[in-house]
């Protein structure tokens, strides 16, 4: 291989000093996106029908010899439409603005408030529609953010769209995503279900995460940050693609993308379309996933633009639920593919994890100049789902549980070969005189989400600009179960332990059927009203914002189940929450930037946190969480290298918690008060180029995550709710580190353009002072302050190559994947376990070597 | 180029060190592999005791008189060679605990029953002995007279020690019952003897089957017996079952029952037969036992450890402790717990928050600890310190109850055997 590299620096030697012996001239210049006019590092310039050209720098800048009497140039840029300069002897061509390939993408950027470097504030990594193309692979969405500082990361139990990422330590709820700038966090509870848009990556336009408060002027969650993508809108240009993947374990997509580009008539259409099956590494994790987007875009006239957007993809996935011991991993025939939630119904595979689920979501997006200094952007969207996973329930329903560490119970049926027993149970229910006593359920977790976001700006001078606007939502969820196999009984009878029906409104001995529902059966709904507004000043080198929002959320449950009718509905519950941020940047010079930023802000209690005990019973102890940040940031930017280095401090407190306890075998609802933690850390990321054909990309991430405060937690008693009784727990959690997440993580990148159309990358990704999870209310005894079991540290290795050919007269792509190199077997999930140590604890391991390869076919 | 190499190997130093399981698997390992440790369970084949030889090959059991203590070690030291110190294997062996004697000697003096002539008396007989009005004696006959000389005549030949069993009817307060008597000769009178039924032992109730009975079992109603076709095994586990559906477990019963020996002859037998979790079965001289065994540097040795968990009953034998010994005021309204160990019977546990024990203890592992100690004389009276030389530990669980329950185990040595047993701490407590 160095025999090649020689020989083609030299031949690029070569080319150069053939050029030089010729007449020439200098041009130079900076090439920046046109809507934000950021600089855009590695876009090409070319002497059109040559292949003579040069590449910009990381600081968006080039200078280029051209031979005397060269007419024009080319640049261009990956989403960018071509542009074509005429030239005029030696000259500084000065800032050159490429402007967007997708119609309608810059007046979303707004929306969605996409941090501009140099000039936003906030720690931010911006992952390109290129980047995911060629490091994807088998990775899930959120993985492709593993090597940005922060983030945390994993695959967790393994199944389609299961996956999870942590940002500065903090989960999915505390964690803002925005897709075109639409929040997508559960109204509940806050989380982000990936297996929800299974196929987002195929029609992402780019990704950003900003870390800390971020820059989104609408309230979200954002402790940990911000995750902002942007979806393809609809293409400037005519054309398609088409690709074919393969991978391991039986990895097979498809998909397809058509665009008509933008008519004449101002109208302009994209449609993409995949599909992707596969029986998943995880043995029994087989899944089968469709994912569409369509998007409508028409240029009414200069001032008005409508793009309207609808996006899905239907799922289902075999899963892996249940966590495993180290030990009994290793001792498994699968090892650390091991999967103990399946077994063999009538000779078929059946798992008991089970997800399926369809969100679709659909917006319609105004954009209208007002006039030259003042413009509104508003979407309308919706998102209609329906779905849900499977569980087991009936009075012997742990006959199908393990223990919650994985270890198969005093109750638990599974056959010689270590699957569950189904037929067993089937038997047993089927001689059963009380029906079945034993059955398989669905979850149903279905909603509806309605909501309009809207902002105008107008500019007030020339370095002042003012923008507000609205935020309005209205949400239901349906929650119930329903029976969806009765396991050889011919019905089900929907009783607690003391023989009362779980339905107060339904008789206790009623045979229940495939599709009824028992259990629990409440819709929650939730209404809110956000109003934002911003203020932005910028002169020359400096740029700061102040920018402040109130939100009212209004929380009502109704429950089917456990109230006669008429008095099943709640009152509406009201939350006021607000937030405040300030930040300014200040470029030193052309290469050197300083950052600040700061803000509070206070969040209504989840709505799980209000209706404490799955009841109508309000909480009243719901406390909002309150946050506090502060950040500092220096940036460097030159033609080779770029660097970022920030530090953070962000103190959480109250944060809503609450925990079930066995009290003399009866279930109690604990509610945690007082539960404050401090994230601070460090985090650097850097680019090297060292040649136009190598470069290196780095970063490293130390954080300190710990719980700074004990708690109080106040319990009820669910299984009696006569019980009057008052128990208090203390939650020793003061001086715990905060688990689930590595605090340092570090990532080392090499990226080498072999031949003009070769490349090949090598990533490595490492992963340390990682502690197991742990539910911080679970802490509630005062001998054990233990730290949670720290797990062994690790690091990944993944190669991708990409080559560009002909085929025919289409421009084709093959790419190439490998995951995990090495095979490396590591522990990316743990759940604590009594004695705090790796005999105790139970979780996953993160996926051996994995590999895939695509061809992308364009015309 | 330089800088392509430097690189290069920055990130192969990286990847040498990239297998974070290794320690933890050398620790999995160890646990498994290196150390040959199991806990097993055996139970021992024909050819087991063939190997073992001497009475145990004979009869393919244990006694008392060839105790599995005696044979037991060796044998295991043959079977497991390669198992290391701390294993355990739970040995399921037959031991052979005898008859029973008081059994043998009723089945004898049924025997002689049978072997006994009968006389019954007809109404001929008390016409002749001038009761023939009503055909029977009452309270006004001298019986023994009129009896002695009644068989005087009627066994003229008679040589001594003649037995005969004679009935006869005899009227009382308007009822007449048939009396059954034993009467033998001595060569010159006949007199009443002074032959009785074995003694039975005080918890068995004798029993024997009526022709209902009999009915109730079906085929052997047919002739009111069974046969060797009609065997008493196949019927007597179910019908005690139904007959007598509230008795207690342990409860015995003698069964006397009729069984056809063939040509022609009825006899009348018995057995025992015990309700024992909740079946009737027939006493077996022969059972099976599971003792287990301790692999120690001094080999296998047979391990008295006694398991226990401590029920409601005992918590409240420790309150009642409390309340007689220490003091009444640490007893709860309802008597059921006390506030010095933190015994609780309700709840059925040792309540180990802070204010629910003593402020003398320093800690709750303390209050449970002198607790146990307190309770294991109380329950075990008449522990032994030691089997065939090895301590008798005590290990006892035990609900520990803070915020929320906790089972734990303590374990406690008996240094002075009973009665008036002592006790040692020896570790604990322990999360189970």
């Amino acid at each position: 291989m160095k025999k090649t590299v020689r020989s083609i620096l030299s031949m690029a030697a070569l080319m150069i000093l053939s050029v030089a012996a010729i007449a020439q001239t200098t041009v130079k210049g900076v090439v920046v996106d046109g809507s934000t006019n950021e600089t855009l590092p590695g876009a090409s310039i070319i002497i059109p029908g040559t292949a003579t050209g040069t590449v910009t720098g990381l600081d968006g800048t080039f200078v280029f010899e051209v031979p005397n009497g060269t007419k024009s140039l080319v640049v261009s840029f990956v989403g960018f439409l071509n542009k074509e300069l005429t030239l005029n002897g030696t000259q500084d061509l000065g800032t050159i603005k490429l402007e967007s390939d997708a119609v309608g993408l810059s007046e979303i950027s707004v929306l969605a408030s996409v941090a501009i470097d140099r000039q936003t504030p906030v720690a931010v990594s911006t992952i390109s529609p290129e980047l995911i193309a060629e490091k994807l692979g088998t990775q899930e969405f959120p993985e492709m953010l593993k090597s940005t500082p922060g983030v945390y990361a994993t695959k967790a139990g393994g199944g389609y769209g299961d996956s999870r990422i942590n940002l500065r330590g903090f989960e999915s709820n505390n964690i803002g995503v925005m897709i075109n700038g639409v929040p997508i966090n559960g109204m509940e509870n806050g989380k982000v279900y990936w297996s929800n848009w299974a196929g987002l990556s195929d029609v992402t336009r780019s990704q950003q995460v900003q870390r800390g408060l971020g820059a989104s002027k609408v309230a979200t969650p954002a402790v940990g940050g911000t995750i902002n993508i942007l979806t393809n809108s609809t293409d400037a240009k005519k054309g398609g693609s088409f690709s074919y993947g393969i991978g391991n374990n039986g990895m097979e997509k498809q998909s397809l993308t058509l665009s008509t580009g933008l008519l004449d008539n101002g109208w302009a259409v994209t449609f993409s379309g995949s599909r992707t099956k596969g029986d998943g590494w995880v043995k029994s994790t087989d899944y089968e996933g469709w994912s569409y987007f369509l998007s409508v875009g028409k240029q009414i006239n200069d001032a008005h633009r409508l793009t309207f957007t609808v996006f899905g993809a239907p799922q289902w996935h075999n899963q892996r639920y249940t966590r495993g011991t180290i030990e009994d991993y290793k001792n498994h025939k699968d090892g650390s593919r091991r999967n103990l939630d399946y077994g063999f119904k009538n000779g078929e595979r059946f798992n008991t994890a089970y997800n399926y689920y369809h969100k679709p979501q659909a917006s319609l997006n105004h954009y209208w100049q007002i006039n030259e200094k003042t413009t509104l952007s508003t979407s309308v969207y919706a998102s209609i789902s329906e779905g849900g996973g499977r569980s087991t329930d009936g009075k012997d329903k742990y006959w199908l549980r393990y223990d919650n560490n994985g270890k198969v119970g005093s109750s638990t049926r599974v056959t010689a070969d270590g699957y569950l027993d189904y037929d067993s149970v089937i038997a047993d229910n089927a001689a059963s005189l009380s029906g079945s006593r034993a059955i398989i359920t669905n979850s149903v977790n279905s909603h509806q989400w309605y909501g309009v976001l809207s902002n105008l700006s107008t500019e007030l001078n020339e370095n002042l600009k003012l923008s507000g606007g609205v935020d309005l939502r209205y949400y239901i969820g349906q929650h119930s179960t329903k029976i969806d196999d009765l396991l050889g009984g011919d019905y089900f009878v929907d009783v607690d332990n003391n023989g009362a029906s779980k339905n107060i409104n339904r008789a206790a001995n009623t045979k229940l059927k495939k599709g009824d529902k028992i259990y629990y059966d409440n819709p929650g709904e939730i209404m809110w009203g956000g109003l934002f507004s911003q203020l932005e000043y910028q002169k020359d080198a400096l740029s700061a914002f102040v920018s402040a929002s109130v939100t009212e959320s209004q929380y009502r449950r109704t429950d089917h189940f456990q109230y006669l009718p008429g008095n099943q509905k709640t009152a509406w519950q009201d939350f006021l929450g607000y937030s405040a941020k300030a930040g300014a940047n200040y470029n030193l010079d052309e290469k050197n930037n300083v950052f600040v930023n700061v803000g509070y802000f206070e969040k209504a209690p989840f709505f799980n946190s209000v209706f404490l005990n799955y009841a109508n019973d309000i909480n009243p102890d719901a406390e909002n969480e309150k946050v506090y940040s502060a950040e500092v940031g220096y940036g460097f930017r030159s033609n080779k290298l770029s660097v970022n280095i920030n530090g953070y401090y962000t103190k959480w407190m109250d944060k809503s918690i609450a925990t079930t306890t066995t009290i003399r075998n009866e279930d109690w609802r604990f509610n945690v008060l007082g539960l404050d933690a401090l994230h601070m850390g460090v985090e650097m990321d850097m680019k090297y180029q060292i040649t136009n054909e190598l470069s290196l990309t780095g970063m490293a991430s130390m954080g300190d995550w710990e719980w700074i405060s004990n708690g109080t937690a106040n319990g009820v008693n669910m299984d009696n709710k006569d019980d009057q009784t008052k128990e208090t727990l203390t939650i020793y959690s003061d001086g715990l580190k905060v688990g689930d997440a590595a605090q340092t993580t570090a990532a080392l990148g090499l990226d080498y353009q072999i031949l003009d159309d070769l490349k090949i990358g090598m990533n490595y990704n490492y992963y340390a002072n990682l502690y197991a999870y742990f539910n911080v209310a679970d802490r509630d005894n005062a001998n054990d302050l233990s730290q949670a079991w720290e797990m062994p540290d690790y690091g990944l290795f993944d190669l991708n190559v990409k080559y560009n050919f002909m085929l025919g007269s289409l421009k084709a792509t093959v790419y190439g994947n490998v995951q995990n190199v090495f095979n490396t077997e590591y522990f990316s999930d743990a759940t604590d376990g009594s004695a705090h140590d790796w005999k105790t604890s139970y979780g996953f391991y993160g996926f051996g070597r994995t590999a895939s390869m695509r061809l992308k076919i364009k015309f | 180029m330089k800088k392509i190499l430097y690189i290069v190997s920055l990130f192969a130093l990286v990847f040498a060190s990239c297998d974070p399981m290794e320690d933890i698997y050398k620790d999995v390992d160890a646990l498994s592999n290196d150390n040959n440790i199991h806990s097993l369970e055996y139970t021992l084949t024909a050819d087991d005791y063939s190997n073992i030889g001497g009475d145990p090959a004979k009869y393919e059991s244990f006694s008392s008189s060839a105790p599995a203590t005696d044979f037991l070690p060796d044998f295991l030291d043959g079977k497991y060679p390669t198992l290391d110190v701390t294993s355990s294997i739970k040995v399921t062996y037959d031991f052979y605990r005898g008859g029973l004697s008081y059994l043998y000697d009723y089945n004898d003096y049924l025997e002689e029953l049978a072997a006994m002539d009968a006389y019954t008396l007809s109404d001929t007989d008390y016409d002749a002995l001038g009761y023939g009005k009503y055909d029977n004696f009452d309270y006004n006959v001298k019986i023994p007279t009129v009896l002695a000389d009644f068989l005087l005549n009627k066994y003229p030949d008679a040589v001594s020690g003649k037995e005969l069993v004679v009935s006869y009817n005899y009227y009382n307060s308007g009822v007449t019952s048939v009396i059954t008597q034993f009467w033998a000769f001595d060569g010159s009178v006949w007199a009443e003897s002074d032959k009785v039924a074995p003694e039975v032992p005080g918890d068995v109730t004798v029993y024997e089957l009526e022709d209902e009975d009999y009915d109730l079992m079906g085929a052997p109603g047919k002739y009111g017996n069974f046969s060797s076709s009609d065997a008493p095994e196949n019927y007597l586990s179910t019908f005690f079952g139904v007959k007598f559906p509230y008795a207690a477990e342990g409860d015995k019963f003698l069964v006397l029952y009729k069984y056809y020996a063939g040509g022609g002859v009825t006899e009348t037998r018995a057995k025992e037969y015990t309700l024992t979790d909740g079946v009737w079965g027939e006493y077996q001289s022969t059972i099976a036992k599971t003792d287990q065994y301790l692999k120690t540097a001094n080999g296998w040795l047979f391990d008295p450890t006694i398991l226990y968990t401590m029920v409601a009953d005992d918590y409240l034998l420790l309150v009642n402790y409390v309340k007689s010994d220490i003091g009444a005021g640490y007893l709860d309204s309802y008597g059921t717990a006390e506030s010095y160990y933190g015994a609780n019977s309700y709840y059925v546990e040792f309540n180990i928050k802070e204010g629910n024990y003593d402020a003398s203890f320093a800690t709750w592992q303390d209050a449970v600890k002198a607790g146990v100690k307190a309770f294991l004389p109380l329950k075990f009276p008449n522990a032994v310190a030691q089997v065939d030389g090895v301590d008798v530990n005590y290990v006892i669980s035990f609900g520990g109850y803070e915020s929320s329950m906790v089972y734990y185990t303590i374990t406690f040595k008996c240094s002075k055997s009973g009665p008036g047993s002592e006790f040692e701490f020896v570790e604990g407590p322990t999360v189970k």
